[in-house]
């Protein structure tokens, strides 16, 4: 007998179909929930004491909220570092009882992928790091807020930053984020290893120019059937070694008013002209640097540079971290980085901004008062002494804030640490434009033509502009 | 039974019921509905959004979007100096991983079908690398393919062959990538062990009988009846290998001089470095097609060349 009427104690059809749909509805609800998930406080809901009142009315105007807000902080701060912003954190959350931040390391590699598809999508991290081009990038598609008036009712001193560090942040009048670490010292250092120079017997020599450097790591490079036994110095194979170069022979990468590519200039050729010279004669080729470098990067303690196989080095400033972990005796000394002496109008010069240069945006989507929150946050690991200052002082890094690098700490952990900050003041901030990852990889194609031999240096550069060229007038013929 | 009823009863039964052939088919759609959703929403809308953003410019990251007809199209094949490059990458890459991760995992999976002490633990052994994750794989394979102190060239070196500079030279990195390839081909073995397992052993001993020898019983017999089980691995090492990514990525992204830009590569360049979203998306629809054809194709011949019975 078949009957529409349940059994008692048995579930109807129709019944269990009108439960699925109840529970598919509430799961749509779910889902569409607000972005921010408030969490229950325990502490006061106004902030306490410890923080420092903005003297300023909030930028929002919005009251102060009821509960928590979560600050979704996406970074890419990990390993040892990442216990150190926990401790930032920790620090923030006391004084900012009304919020809470999550501190969500994310893998390198994918990182761009993720930042993107984050940012676009309706639910994104309330703080994202991100670098100095994506920000750009970001913000000329207004996908993030500026925080000029946060700046402005908090009544914070850009000038405590160094110029060339806060100017990186700027889009067209208006300020996306505050720095940290720094943009710069990223190509203005130069390392020598003082004990390889005493094992050979000589005296310890930092090579101020283009052709000194060429001598002495002539005459230490060591080369066998396999590759290079041991290096004197390389110039790099790829773009950012030839823009670190070619500021040092007063050559840019684009026009002031960012509508030229300029790197194919006689600065650009020559440049380019010495470094492939450089690695062919006395490295004995493209492929025999890559071999000796060959490994899981820089930060491994397997690099030629902490097993006495490497004179001089071009590194970042987080080399003084590493140093400390796998070489903490290791006599070294150091420099800026050596130009061209055959240009009479060259310098030494390092980059800043120009990769890198990491930023912390927000979200334009956020509601008001998350914005705010985040922006509280953002100040903290950028702006406040407990904060970016403290977070950069425990990995010997300078700070993008002056006065933080003043402190005894770094003369007491580096011994030459008032050449860093000499380095550093030779850092320009680069002007470059959102599809700047795109002319940075064409540019790399044509450093890459000439260094396997494919063209000359003036022919791979010329064909790499023309390239790029197109990519700019590309850009600026959309926004006319 | 009609005649003993209600008047209201009657006319009930006189409306219409749903048939149970009605009922059995929403009761079916109700149960796949979980899939078919899943399936539309990440699979068929994403499929047509891509086409569609294929004909404009999107960037994700907000900018105005426009339709930019064939645009697209037009810079993959003719303006793009690195989309043939990607192009002809990846074809040597296909031509030769595919083959070769067939013969090897093949051949493997005829060792193991044989009954010797241990069996159990070498196919273990052989299945492992497998289920390693490819970025655990990758570091492991970058220590191997090392010029002065890597493994192969330690053998290189003991064979008295001259060493290879595996990721250095542009003319040995996609080999690299190949070799490293074979790693992962546990799962396909599995497949053949499986389908040799399957063989009747009476076609085995009626060729034995007949005088066949070892070869002639591989060729003759094993072959023929694992035709099926070659054709799925063919089609899976064709589409996969179309879909190359995560090693030269990892490993030498896309260097050296461009050697391993593989076609997936280059289109994450476009959508995730450069925003160029509409682009990245007209170079997936190009992929699409071939792949699609190609796979057709392969399906089409495969009447000549497998054997079902």
């Amino acid at each position: 007998m078949s009957s529409t009427v349940a059994e008692p104690g048995r579930v109807s059809r129709r019944r269990l179909l009108k439960l699925a749909s109840m529970g598919v509805m509430c799961s749509l609800v779910a889902c569409a929930a607000p972005s921010v998930t408030p969490v229950p406080t325990k502490g006061p809901t106004q902030p306490s004491q410890a923080q420092e009142a903005p003297s300023a009315t909030p930028v929002s105007a919005t009251p102060a909220p009821k509960e928590a807000i979560t600050i979704r902080f996406w970074n890419v701060w990990g390993a040892a570092r990442e216990e150190l912003m926990n401790q930032i954190i920790a620090r923030f959350e006391e004084q900012n009882p009304g919020i809470k931040v999550q501190n969500l390391v994310q893998p390198f590699e994918r990182r761009e992928e993720n930042l993107l598809t984050a940012l676009a999508s309706s639910d994104p991290p309330e703080v994202l790091m991100a670098t100095r081009a994506e920000l750009l990038k970001f913000a000329d598609d207004g996908l993030i807020v500026p925080v000029t008036e946060y700046v402005k009712a908090y009544n914070l001193d850009l000038g405590r930053f160094y110029d060339s560090e806060i100017g990186n942040m700027w889009w067209k009048g208006e300020l996306y984020s505050m720095p940290m670490p720094t943009g710069g010292g990223i190509t203005c250092l130069t390392l020598i290893n003082q004990d390889m120079f005493n094992a050979a017997g000589k005296t310890p020599v930092i090579p101020k120019t283009w052709s000194e450097l060429w001598e002495v790591a002539k005459e230490f490079t060591e080369l066998d059937p396999k590759g290079i036994v041991k290096i004197g110095a390389t110039v790099g194979t790829g773009a950012s070694d030839f823009l670190a170069w070619l500021y040092c022979n007063n050559g840019s990468v684009y026009s002031e008013d960012l509508r030229q590519v300029t790197f194919a200039s006689e600065e650009g050729i020559q440049t380019l002209d010495w470094m492939v010279r450089f690695t062919n004669e006395i490295n004995g080729g493209v492929q025999n640097v890559t071999d000796f470098f060959a490994g899981p990067g820089e930060a491994t303690e397997a690099q030629p540079w902490y097993n006495d196989k490497q004179l001089i080095n071009f590194p970042n400033v987080s080399i003084f971290f590493h140093m400390k972990t796998y070489k903490p005796d290791m006599k070294w000394d150091m420099g800026p980085r050596p130009f061209n002496g055959a240009n009479p109008n060259a310098k030494s010069q390092g980059l800043a901004g120009e990769a890198f240069a990491w930023s912390y945006v927000i979200p334009k989507v956020l509601k008001p008062e998350v914005r705010d929150a985040a922006f509280k946050w953002v100040r903290k690991i950028t702006y406040d002494e407990d904060g970016g200052c403290w977070f950069m002082q425990q990995q010997g890094r300078p700070s993008p804030l002056k006065a933080c690098n003043e402190a005894q700490l770094y003369y007491d952990a580096n011994v030459h640490w008032d050449k860093v900050l000499e380095a550093l003041k030779t850092d320009v901030s680069v002007q470059i434009m959102p599809e700047h990852a795109r002319v940075r990889d064409i540019l790399n194609q044509g450093v890459q033509s000439a260094m396997f031999g494919e063209k000359t240096p003036a022919q791979a550069l010329q064909d790499a502009a023309r390239e790029a060229q197109a990519v700019v007038d590309e850009y600026w013929s959309k926004r006319s | 039974m009609i005649g003993r009823m209600p008047v209201a009863g009657r006319a009930a039964a006189a409306r219409p019921r749903p048939s149970r052939g009605w009922l059995r088919r929403w009761v079916g759609l109700a149960f796949v509905a979980p899939w078919l959703l899943a399936f539309v929403a990440f699979d068929a809308i994403p499929i047509f959004s891509g086409f569609y953003h294929s004909f404009t410019d999107w960037s994700i990251t907000g900018s105005p979007t426009r339709f930019v007809g064939l645009a697209n199209y037009r810079e993959a094949f003719t303006r793009d100096p690195l989309f043939w490059k990607a192009v002809t990458n990846t074809l040597y890459y296909i031509g030769f991983s595919v083959p070769i991760g067939i013969v090897t995992a093949f051949s493997v999976a005829l060792l193991l079908n044989r009954r010797i002490r241990g069996t159990t633990l070498y196919r273990t052994i052989y299945y492992l690398p497998s289920v390693v994750p490819t970025v655990a794989a990758t570091i492991v394979w970058t220590f191997i393919f090392e010029t002065r102190r890597g493994i192969l060239n330690w053998v290189l070196e003991f064979l008295h062959l001259p060493i290879v500079r595996w990721l250095s030279d542009p003319a040995w990195a996609k080999p690299a990538l190949i070799i490293m390839s074979l790693w992962g081909m546990g799962s396909s073995m599995v497949i053949y062990l499986a389908g040799l397992q399957g063989v009747p052993q009476e076609l085995y001993e009626a060729a034995e009988i007949d005088g066949a020898s070892g070869w002639q019983r591989l060729v003759g017999v094993t072959v023929p009846l694992m035709t099926p089980t070659i054709f799925f691995n063919l089609m899976m090492g064709l589409i996969n290998a179309f879909q190359v990514f995560n090693s030269a990525f990892i490993m030498t992204g896309g260097g050296p001089f461009n050697a391993t830009l593989f076609y997936m590569l280059h289109l994450y360049n476009h959508a995730f470095r450069y925003f160029r979203m509409g682009y990245a998306a007209a170079l997936a629809v190009v992929l699409f097609v071939v792949v699609l054809t190609l796979t057709a194709i392969v399906n089409r011949t495969s009447d000549r060349w497998v054997y079902y019975s």
